[in-house]
């Protein structure tokens, strides 16, 4: 099969890069070796849009940051992604620390950021009832915000298919071969796709994928950050996302609300090799805890529903990169995105798409493009007599599967159909949150994984966790 | 010689001792029924068990029926009980109390549940 | 839609089907039972293992002949039933809304019982380190995959956790042609039954390690095989008694946990060591008209006793409607004292003059031990009990003279004997 374009990867830079593409008349293809999109450093990330002021000036990720808040904010309204502008807080808790507050003070100004301002005590605590009574300054950013990066990773992803993208699962990239017709590009498994440019979103395996093309050396240095993530009854302790100063051990911890009203507190920081990156640590969640109760001492840990660890496709020169390869023509590197990546998905796929243009020439535009994704939450939005009406016409919305995040047959049914399509209980949890409550998956698993088996006309023993080789169960009794 | 043995006829758990000479019961001590002393005998000369399983049911999809003995079946005729239950396969509907095989290790094997 | 009902029973489990007989019985006839599942009976169906009953019925039984009784009591009486039906919210104006196939259900109760039970902890509550594989179950929701679905959860299993829970499971699994390696105890003591150990664990040679736990999970996809340690005086594992273990199962018991998100919507207050409602005697929580009891009010050792407490929260249920009227809420506090984890009720309504059953759970093993039970002047009541262990409820009756005398909070606390 031959496209105009291939995508290597599916996280949320590969997804939001089909989608800018699909807006012009162009055949596009996303391979990704996983079972699902957004399994990499977008399922496991902290969902900040970041205020902008972080990043060096003069940077890319300076730019792309300014440049890519409004962007987000605005595709995410058009996905019907749940996105929230909580504003944010980068707090001193020890005199050594205001001058680093004051550092970033400046840098927003020096990167355009409008609106931030640095706050005393009695603002942050009015605004913060719950921060600790230590803090002394801090640098509000109120563009600042949060949202679900998985989530958005699938909606952009789903967006995309709408619109005419092809995702190809299961497919491992092992050659990028260079021929007269284009790329070759082949998988572990003997499958091939052919390309006219091919855009490298691997994220942590970008080096790798570079590599393979025969393009420039990337020396990504993986790094792995774990998390905790808290019941709803914690998701309440702050409003605001609190930062803490940056410090010789990195950026310190955050202590957020999550969209979905968690509290989620992390990450930790530590150079990892890709194998180990999704391990938890004995000693990074107890860096978790320790660390986030220096912003907010009154979090109840009893109240932890899970953990878990991503990883960061940092890069020793900490910016960006993305440009098409000096060397290989028609091969574009989408690589070292770390953070601010999430918040500047947009701007970065404007950019990429502005390369493809400067290769390819401009493209028409696709007129029949929607960049509008229907809402999936749109039954829990509705008020009683609403879902009433709704369930009497479709009556697998009456049956709750999910009791802790109230998710019912038909979300589920609907998930596992809708682009981009699902065959894993995590691809259900994470596009519902069927699984995700405080019980973990403990009550609705075994009807999860029968909801998947009815649709998919497979056996329930069949069914997987992520992927072929995570079976739930192993045969029958 | 003296033998402790935990009596599992009820959630109390008492902890008896049976005094044994070679094959034979002298003395029994520690047990808070007379239940209990019978169990504590019968575990040091010929320990037996009750045994509840799974059988399954042949046209119902993903439904198992659960069963029991309709009486304790010597100790280690445990695992004989289970293999036999794993070749019994039942139509639906069966009643809870329907006896679905006479016989095995000595006991009935009656179901637990109702299968419609 | 709205309708009305005089009580509505939350959960058709072991508790909520006492319940709502019991109420019936008490003369309330409006009852009617919400379950969320296709059929009652609540845990007890996957619970196919035997010793139920003996305490109430006075013999032997296994979960679902358990629940059966309650079934047929409850067809007898023609009680309503609305299965598959899930609560999803109530208020403290006791209007129930509940959704099932047909649609939205709003039900104004004169009276609600609480009966929704509890969940089990989960891996993630734990902070186990290593990756995140398939083949970790609870041990619950691995009981209902083999026991309901005749499912083989995997080939080689570890467990985590000795509670009543895990040992039926390790027996379970062994039946089932599953290898049990190992059962791992965080406590210095199993928080099971004896009788458990016996057979589920010593009648199969299953080893049951003490103050170890599960330090590391492995494997990318199926799980691969986990890490014991034993663990230090503050529950830390310790590095050089770390020991790898081959398996692709995992099966947690590490602790149940009351539901109450649909008490906190109605503004039940919550006693934080039970994890259930601040009930009194008569299991009236602190919302008048809201009643709660078995395992949604505080964990059970035993299914008899989770049907004796229903019974009593049925029966003034009904007392409730009938008298139309609420109950007293000038009461006294009983409160735990030396070596007690919680008591079960927290507040006594004095002017019910029957006899107080309090039931409560020690907070580590006394073994032989002598519980006191007094106000700020005098010793009120004392119980001696041959062995108290966490794992198994205690109860302990006052006279209601005694009841009746005491003016002022009661405090219950116990003393090891040796």
């Amino acid at each position: 099969m031959r496209y105009d374009i291939v995508i290597i990867g599916a996280g949320i830079i590969g997804a939001m890069t089909a989608r800018r593409l699909a807006m012009q008349k162009r055949s596009i293809c996303v391979l990704e070796k996983e079972s699902d999109v957004a399994c990499g450093a977008s399922k496991a990330n902290s969902g900040i849009v970041h205020g902008g002021f972080d990043p060096e000036p003069g940077t890319l990720k300076a730019r792309l940051n300014a440049e890519g808040i409004g962007k987000l904010y605005k595709a995410a309204k058009q996905l019907n992604v749940p996105i929230k502008n909580n504003g944010s807080l980068v707090c001193s808790f020890d005199e050594s620390e205001d001058g680093k507050i004051l550092e970033l003070f400046e840098r927003a100004k020096k990167n355009g950021i409008m609106g931030v301002s640095i706050i005393d005590k009695n603002k942050i605590k009015e605004l913060e009832p719950n921060i600790s009574d230590n803090v002394r300054i801090a640098l509000y950013a109120p563009a600042a915000g949060i949202v679900c990066p998985y989530e958005l990773t699938i909606a952009a992803m789903g967006n995309a298919m709408d619109n005419g993208v092809d995702l190809k699962l299961g497919f491992e990239v092992s050659s990028i071969k260079k021929e007269e017709g284009g790329f070759v590009v082949s998988s572990t498994d003997g499958k091939r796709v052919i390309a006219g440019v091919v855009i490298n979103c691997a994220g942590v395996r970008s080096g790798k994928i570079s590599e393979l093309a025969g393009a420039e050396t990337i020396d990504i240095m993986p790094r792995a950050g774990e998390y905790m993530v808290l019941d709803k009854s914690e998701g309440v302790k702050t409003t605001r996302t609190i930062f803490q100063a940056p410090g010789k051990e990195g950026k310190g911890i955050l202590v957020t609300p999550t969209v979905d009203g968690n509290l989620l507190i992390g990450p930790t920081a530590s150079l990892v090799d890709e194998a180990n990156g999704k391990d938890t640590t004995e000693g990074g969640l107890n860096a978790v805890m320790r660390y986030s109760q220096k912003s907010v001492p009154c979090i109840d840990y009893r109240k932890v529903i899970t953990s878990f660890s991503g990883i960061r496709a940092s890069e020793k020169n900490g910016d960006f990169i993305i440009e098409e390869s000096a060397n290989v023509q028609g091969f574009i590197n989408v690589a070292a995105i770390d953070s601010p990546g999430l918040t500047c998905c947009v701007s970065i796929a404007d950019m990429v798409a502005e390369t493809v243009n400067n290769i390819a020439g401009e493209a028409p535009i696709n007129t029949r493009f929607n960049c509008i994704r229907e809402d999936t939450h749109a039954f829990r939005k509705m008020n009683d007599e609403q879902k009433d009406a709704y369930i009497k016409e479709h009556p697998d919305y009456g049956e709750m599967v999910c009791r802790c995040e109230h998710i019912t047959k038909g979300e589920i049914i609907r998930a596992i159909v809708t682009n981009p399509q699902t065959y894993d209980v995590d691809g259900i949890k994470r596009r519902v949150r069927a699984g995700m409550g405080r019980c973990q998956g403990g009550f609705c698993g075994h009807s999860v994984m029968r909801i998947i088996a009815q649709v998919r006309k497979c056996r329930m023993e069949d069914v997987t966790k992520d992927g072929a080789d995570a079976k739930m169960v192993k045969g029958r009794v | 010689m003296e033998k402790s043995v935990v009596c599992i006829l009820c959630p109390k758990g008492c902890a008896i001792k049976v005094d044994m000479v070679k094959d034979t019961v002298k003395e029994v001590c520690g047990y808070g029924c007379i239940r209990g002393k019978e169990y504590a005998v019968s575990e040091c000369t010929h320990p037996i068990r009750s045994v509840t399983g799974l059988v399954r049911v042949s046209n119902r999809e993903y439904v198992m029926l659960s069963v029991k003995t309709d009486k304790a079946v010597p100790k280690e005729k445990i695992f004989d009980v289970i293999e036999k239950l794993n070749a019994i396969c039942v139509d639906a509907p069966v009643y809870i109390g329907d006896i679905i095989q006479r016989d095995i290790c000595g006991a009935d094997i009656v179901a637990t549940k109702t299968v419609l | 839609m709205l309708i009305e009902h005089n009580i509505v029973v939350i959960g058709g489990g072991p508790a909520g089907m006492a319940a709502a007989v019991a109420a019936f019985d008490g003369g309330e006839k409006d009852v009617i039972i919400i379950d969320r599942e296709d059929e009652t009976g609540g845990v007890l169906r996957q619970c196919i293992h035997n010793g139920f009953g003996l305490h109430k019925f006075g013999c032997e039984l296994t979960g679902p002949e358990y629940a059966e009784i309650y079934r047929n009591k409850i067809s007898e009486r023609g009680i309503k039933l609305y299965c598959n039906t899930t609560v999803v919210s109530i208020d403290n104006s006791k209007t129930v809304v509940a959704q099932n196939r047909d649609g939205i259900l709003k039900i104004k109760a004169k009276a609600i019982i609480l009966a929704m039970g509890c969940r089990e902890r989960s891996r993630g509550a734990l902070n186990i380190c290593g990756t995140r594989p398939a083949g970790i179950y609870s041990a619950g929701a691995a009981q209902r995959l083999i026991n309901c679905y005749g499912l083989r959860v995997g080939e080689r299993a570890v467990i985590l956790g000795s509670g009543d829970i895990g040992l039926i499971m390790a027996r379970r699994l062994t039946l089932q042609g599953i290898k049990v390696e190992a059962v791992c105890e965080i406590m210095p003591y199993s928080g099971g039954l004896v009788r458990n150990i016996t057979q589920c664990l010593d009648d199969f040679g299953i080893p049951l390690y003490l103050k170890t736990t599960v330090s590391k999970i492995h494997g990318s996809k199926r799980l691969e095989g986990v890490t014991i340690a034993q663990v230090d005086d503050n529950n830390k594992a310790i590095t050089d008694t770390e020991r790898y273990i081959p398996c692709d199962t995992l099966l947690l018991s590490v602790g149940l946990i009351p539901e109450n998100e649909l008490s906190n919507m109605a503004g039940v207050e919550l006693d934080a060591l039970t994890g259930g409602a601040v009930v009194d005697q008569n299991r009236q929580t602190t919302v008048d008209g809201i009643f709660a009891c078995g395992n949604a009010l505080h964990v059970h050792d035993l299914v008899d006793y989770v049907s004796d407490e229903a019974e009593i929260a049925g029966r003034n249920a009904a007392q409730y409607c009938l008298r139309d009227g609420s109950f007293s809420t000038d009461a006294i506090c009983i409160t735990k004292g030396k070596n007690i984890k919680y008591v079960v009720p927290q507040r006594v309504d004095l002017r019910q003059k029957d006899n107080l059953a309090i039931y409560l759970r020690v907070d580590k093993p006394l073994g032989r031990a002598l519980f006191t039970v007094k106000t700020e002047k005098e010793i009120i009541a004392k119980k001696l009990q041959i062995r108290a262990v966490p794992g198994e409820m205690i109860k302990i009756d006052i006279n209601k003279n005694q009841i009746e005398r005491v003016g002022s909070n009661i405090e219950i606390s116990a003393e090891a004997l040796n």
